[in-house]
């Protein structure tokens, strides 16, 4: 589910890709200092473009520091730090226990509940912290569970439910951007959650999972008629995000919503082309 | 209601930056956090509040393709149009005993339940809206026109279009239809520019490059991120 919302690094500048690395590390200090070293393991891309997004919105003060990190020991590495990155730590690792959590229920995994274990405590201070955000997630990923169950074949319902814990991501304070930072998140969501459909279809239909796409996806045309649902997702993303009055850090936010996120797309494109031709082999 | 170009100094051709500048320097300048000591406090607060609703006014209006006229209010994100007072009638003379029966004199069954969903449209209840369509039996064009509306506003952008398109196909001569259908469909022509701006992914792979792609995910990587 994570790690679709990436830059495409070669369209960076090389000042604007140290500056993504500065949010980058801090999201990665601010796990470890808020919440223990084990942590930093959960540190994903989705959240570093918020951490990324609300600074360019809010302007809080950050610090720069300079520090050395266990994978870079050499080289001492730029990391920012502000309380936007420490909020995406939270948000970092309340995710990565609900989903450890739907994976536990899914499949049973021994190691996802070793790692719920690891995050349960970190994880019930953060709900205390913000319970309303934290029903409205537990809510619609309970949801989702249930409409996996009675197989739900409509993907405006099932990515909705999705986008709507993204948006509850997105939304930090009830203010003025609220709407607009909802709705951009929203529509981020849907992309991941259809995105990801698309990449696992098949292995699902293997394993006998859920997928949304499980009955479609042999369709003619399917691949191109998901790139378009994709693109519009994207579309009405950035059409909330383009109303913000940012400046600061612009061209990577933009680098990652209209470049970065078809990354992987592209593989997963390349992936399904190959596997046709093979087949009519 | 003032014109919100007027509020933050610009024209109403201004580009979105220069809005946003304009924005950024108000609203700091007005901001409550900024006058706490300020003796004037109380009129800033209130300027802040309209420098931001101006913000809010024209960015909402160049997202919906909409301009600006003085004493007119659109309702809901999609489908606005200017029937306001007719539906005002109809609402109320829905639950007023004598005009009810009259009303329904005139108005089908089907009339009736469309004057329902245009109610709730209005007053943004797109839900119950749903609700209402999915009690009737016949599916016009008028039908997939309000589905479309109502889906678009609760985010289900893919039903939205597919109902707008539908519509548009059963009355290809209807302008609000097809005004409808272009305003669902305009951001991707706007994320097309600028999508086409970037050096494509999707281009570079065209060819069998799967050292590109993952040489691009990797460099992306800087400690080996958690991929669920």
């Amino acid at each position: 589910m994570f790690g679709y919302v990436v830059i495409n690094k070669p369209e960076l500048k090389f000042r604007e890709f140290d500056e993504y690395r500065g949010f980058y590390c801090g999201l990665c200090h601010s796990l470890k200092e808020q919440f223990g070293g084990s942590a930093q393991l959960t540190l994903n891309y989705d959240l570093t473009f918020l951490a990324i997004l609300l600074t360019a919105l809010y302007e809080p003060q950050t610090q720069t520091i300079q520090s050395r990190c266990l994978l870079h020991p050499l080289k001492k590495q730029q990391q920012y730090q502000n309380i936007y990155l420490d909020y995406c730590a939270k948000m970092t690792v309340l995710m990565s226990y609900y989903h450890c959590e739907d994976d536990w229920e899914d499949e049973r995994k021994w190691t996802r509940r070793v790692e719920m274990q690891l995050l349960k405590e970190k994880k019930e201070a953060i709900e205390r912290e913000y319970p309303v955000k934290c029903r409205l997630i537990q809510e619609e990923m309970a949801a989702i569970r249930q409409m996996e169950q009675h197989q739900e074949k409509d993907p405006d319902t099932m990515a909705n439910a999705f986008g709507r814990i993204m948006g509850s991501l997105f939304e930090v304070h009830e203010d003025h951007w609220s709407k607009t930072l909802r709705e951009t998140g929203f529509y981020l969501g849907k992309f991941i959650y259809l995105i990801d459909a698309w990449e696992d279809v098949e292995k699902d239909v293997r394993s006998g999972n859920y997928n949304l796409f499980k009955d479609r996806f042999e369709e003619v045309d399917f691949d191109e008629k998901m790139m378009e649902i994709l693109e519009m997702m994207m579309a009405d993303c950035t059409r909330s995000f383009e109303t913000l009055p940012i400046f600061d850090y612009r061209e990577i936010l933009r680098n990652i919503l209209y470049s970065g996120v078809w990354t992987r797309a592209a593989l997963i494109r390349k992936k399904k082309e190959e596997k046709k031709n093979e087949k009519s082999v | 209601m003032r014109n919100p170009y007027e509020v933050l100094g610009v024209s109403a051709q201004a580009s979105d930056d220069e809005v946003k500048k304009a924005y950024r320097t108000l609203s700091k300048k007005y901001h409550p956090d900024a006058n706490i000591n300020n003796p004037n406090k109380e009129a800033y607060t209130e300027k802040f509040k309209e420098v931001q609703n101006a913000y809010d006014q024209i960015m909402q209006m160049r997202k919906n393709g909409t301009s600006f006229q003085s004493g007119r209010s659109t309702y809901g994100s999609y489908g606005g149009s200017s029937e306001a007072s007719d539906f005002e009638d109809i609402f109320t003379s829905f639950f007023t005993g004598q005009s009810y029966q009259q009303r329904q004199q005139y108005q089908s069954r089907e009339e009736m339940y469309f004057s329902a969903v245009r109610n709730y449209i209005m007053q943004g209840y797109f839900e119950e809206g749903l609700n209402v369509l999915s009690q009737m039996s016949e599916r016009n064009a008028l039908w997939y026109y309000y589905s479309a509306i109502c889906h678009a506003n609760l985010g289900s952008n893919i039903t939205a279009r597919e109902h707008a398109q539908t519509a548009v196909s059963m009355e290809p001569n209807n302008p609000e239809y097809v005004r409808l259908l272009n305003q669902l469909q305009s951001g991707r022509a706007q994320y097309r520019q600028r999508y086409q701006t970037y050096q494509n992914p999707m281009a570079a792979y065209s060819s069998c490059c799967y050292q590109l792609i993952f040489w691009n995910l990797l460099l992306n990587c800087c400690c080996g991120p958690r991929m669920c």
